[in-house]
């Protein structure tokens, strides 16, 4: 019966790390969304930086670009999106 | 180094023969001189009679001269990328990145570029000489290159911060929870290779933004000729050279008399010394081709 209970602490406290974490990585993949976009956002008219900065971190930035590709490819379907973002 | 002096002007005005000449004067002198022309079109093996050359060549007593080439660095920067693009995404080994990425070399930018990296690499080369003088493209190219450190600074420093962010938001997620986070993203910023680039692109930046704003060190003159086209395109240069707080030492009226309505210069450039320089004809001796800068040698250098 402890077992059990113990368990169910335990379960509780994981729900309760994935929860708080769940918002630090919707930022975190917001940041490096935007950060790829940043780099390569002479490619899509934004202001951004030189050239060649972009391609001088291409090589280090796959997580971004996964990120950023991810991201781009729902932007067409933002209520998908909305309730992505919102768990339900 | 006692000074690094940059000829800037118009197309045809006269910079390259007022640099040689002043690199002759220099090294009649018995300093030691590195002339560099880092415009694509050079022409300083014209000037002085020599073959077309590659690297740096001893052209006269302790005058050393190279036409930087320009080319080479901009394949230097894609080989060094495709390199580490291959080494990072070993899943792109079955498309041809070497052409995909060679295209990068004529994308807009990355020819200023590689004439900011070959003018950090060459100064750095010659800092033992007394003095380097730099011989540059005309107006346009020139402007975007000295603009463009002070550009990058910024985005580099945006950019630092915006990676150590990330870096921190990543930690904290690997702190609390770490099956949500692949590991290898979970790094200290001293390991981020990111930051490495980014550091070292930012002391690149950095070493000629000071050295272009070093008013001791660092010393610029316009060559202009007496009509408008070239007085205007000066006005350009120097409202350029203010922007960026870079020193605007000296204005070079060269091929004195040549042009019939000349335009009235004396009322422009106010507070810059000007400097009259004669039209040589016959630029096959050295003795000619160091009568050009007589007039006004001894304004640019610190001795």
């Amino acid at each position: 019966m402890l077992e059990n209970f113990l368990d169910n602490i335990k379960a509780f406290v994981e729900g309760f790390k994935n929860q708080s974490t769940s918002a630090i990585e919707l930022q975190l993949h917001e940041m490096e969304n935007s950060f790829a976009l940043v780099c390569f956002g002479s490619l899509m008219g934004m202001p951004s930086p030189p050239n060649y900065l972009g391609m001088a971190l291409l090589p280090y930035i796959e997580q971004e670009i996964k990120v950023m590709i991810f991201k781009s490819e729902r932007l067409d379907d933002r209520l998908a999106e909305f309730f992505d973002l919102s768990d339900i | 180094m006692k000074n690094i002096i940059f000829f800037l002007g118009k197309g045809g005005v006269g910079k390259t023969t007022s640099s040689v000449s002043l690199s002759y004067h220099l090294a009649d002198k018995g300093k030691s001189v590195y002339l560099a022309s880092i415009d694509p079109a050079h022409n300083i093996c014209d000037i002085v009679s020599e073959k077309p050359f590659n690297g740096v060549k001893n052209i006269y007593q302790n005058l050393f001269a190279e036409e930087v080439d320009v080319e080479e660095y901009l394949k230097k920067f894609v080989k060094n990328t495709t390199r580490s693009m291959k080494n990072t995404y070993k899943y792109l080994q079955i498309i041809n990145l070497d052409s995909m990425l060679d295209v990068m070399k004529y994308s807009p930018g990355m020819e200023e570029y590689a004439i900011m990296y070959a003018l950090k690499d060459k100064i750095e080369n010659n800092i033992d000489k007394d003095y380097i003088i730099i011989d540059t493209p005309p107006t346009g190219l020139i402007l975007k290159i000295f603009a463009l450190p002070f550009t990058s600074r910024m985005w580099i420093e945006k950019l630092i911060l915006w990676r150590k962010k990330i870096i921190n938001a990543r930690g904290a997620v690997a702190n609390i929870n770490p099956d949500a986070i692949d590991k290898e993203l979970a790094i200290k910023e001293e390991d981020d290779k990111v930051l490495k680039e980014l550091g070292l692109q930012s002391s690149t930046v950095e070493f000629l933004v000071e050295l272009l704003q070093d008013r001791n060190k660092t010393k610029t003159a316009i060559v202009m000729n007496e009509d408008e086209l070239s007085l205007n395109e000066s006005k350009r240069i120097k409202e350029g050279l203010d922007y960026m707080n870079i020193p605007l030492n000296l204005i070079i009226i060269n091929k004195k008399g040549m042009i019939e309505n000349k335009v009235n210069i004396e009322n422009s450039f106010s507070g810059i010394e000007k400097a009259y320089a004669p039209f040589v004809k016959d630029t096959s001796s050295t003795e000619h081709i160091a009568e050009i800068c007589k007039e006004w040698a001894e304004r640019l250098i610190d001795d």
